[in-house]
């Protein structure tokens, strides 16, 4: 048995997943209340599975240590599921393509083509990632931080594209990446 | 002047950081790093070009870092884009004719890499489109 609530791992792994965030991103982003998630962050330092620097969290290695464990256990039976790893060698592919193309639109200053091409290869993750979501539901909550960051950018805000301090398309798919790695258990490369 | 490492150059830029060259092999260092309160006096030497843990050392200014593997177009290339902060990737050593091979054992080369550059001063030169550099001070 992992030693996490569904709870606490939600919290912890929103700070695995961000390496470093207040208690307000990750309510944000995890989808729960502050006071739920500022409590659950305080019982962490508590045990020494985070440190707490300039007010933003930090796994310490125990902390990575529970995730993991808590990942292995729940989704243990993911890494075997052919629809998920089928899935997830489709991901591959769009992955390559949004990362090429987010570096060509920093290249460019923005270029608005590339930024729609961009846009585009979002929306095709959002769109596959609905048929992950009766597996996970959690993932629902990507879907809804990809589609709100994308608002963002389509009405002109585009520090929405991948400003690393705030809920930017990057980021967001950044975070997805290694939630889905953790779930099918294949390294990143390091 | 004489470079002993190059490699891709994230983004030209004329910054040209320098500082001691810290290896961070995994997680557990970038946070040490960060404890100690010395990030700033550093320029990061990491292995890959996805290297998520390097993340909380960008966010908290960290000032350069050269990679042994990976391209401008990675995660880290891009965040290096977005923090202004010079990053030489996929570095050798402009004295040895060993390179980063893709798929390949690379721990020889890495090995060579972190014995000539770890704890030395240097500066990173990242004003040329393409190319990023390195110089040994002092």
């Amino acid at each position: 048995m992992t030693g996490l609530s569904e709870q606490e791992f939600l919290v912890l792994n929103g700070v695995h997943l961000k390496k470093m965030a207040t208690a307000k991103e990750l309510a944000s982003a995890v989808g729960l209340e502050v006071p739920v998630v500022e409590a659950v962050l305080n019982a962490a330092a508590g045990n020494d599975l985070l440190m707490v620097a300039e007010g933003k969290h930090l796994l310490l290695q125990d902390g990575t240590n529970a995730v993991q464990e808590y990942y292995r256990t729940v989704y243990g039976p993911m890494r075997s599921n052919d629809r998920v790893l089928e899935w997830y060698d489709r991901f591959e592919t769009i992955n390559e393509q949004f990362i090429k193309q987010v570096s060509e639109w920093q290249s460019t200053d923005g270029d608005e083509r590339v930024q729609s091409r961009m846009i585009k290869t979002v929306e095709r993750l959002t769109k596959n990632l609905q048929e992950l979501t009766p597996l996970l539901p959690r993932y629902e909550i990507y879907v809804a931080r990809f589609n709100a960051s994308v608002t963002r950018v389509d009405q002109g805000d585009k520090d929405f594209v991948c400003k690393p301090t705030i809920d930017s398309v990057h980021n967001i798919w950044f975070e997805f990446h290694e939630d889905i790695l953790s779930v099918i258990g294949r390294p990143r490369d390091t | 002047m004489s470079y002993v490492a190059e490699g891709y150059n994230s983004f030209e830029t004329k910054k040209s950081p320098s500082g001691i060259v810290r290896y961070l092999p995994d997680p557990k260092s970038v946070i040490s790093l960060i404890q100690s309160g010395k990030l700033k006096e550093h320029i990061l030497l990491v292995q890959g070009g996805t290297t998520t843990f390097l993340a909380p050392a960008l966010s908290m200014g960290s000032i350069g870092v050269i990679t042994m593997s990976g391209a401008p177009e990675s995660h880290l290339g891009i965040l290096s884009r977005e923090f202004q902060m010079p990053c030489v990737m996929t570095a050798y050593l402009t004295g040895s004719e060993a390179r980063y091979v893709t798929g390949g054992n690379n721990d020889a080369h890495f090995a060579a890499i972190i014995k000539a550059l770890d704890g030395k001063k240097v500066k990173l030169h990242c004003e040329d489109r393409e190319t990023g550099r390195v110089s040994l001070l002092g």
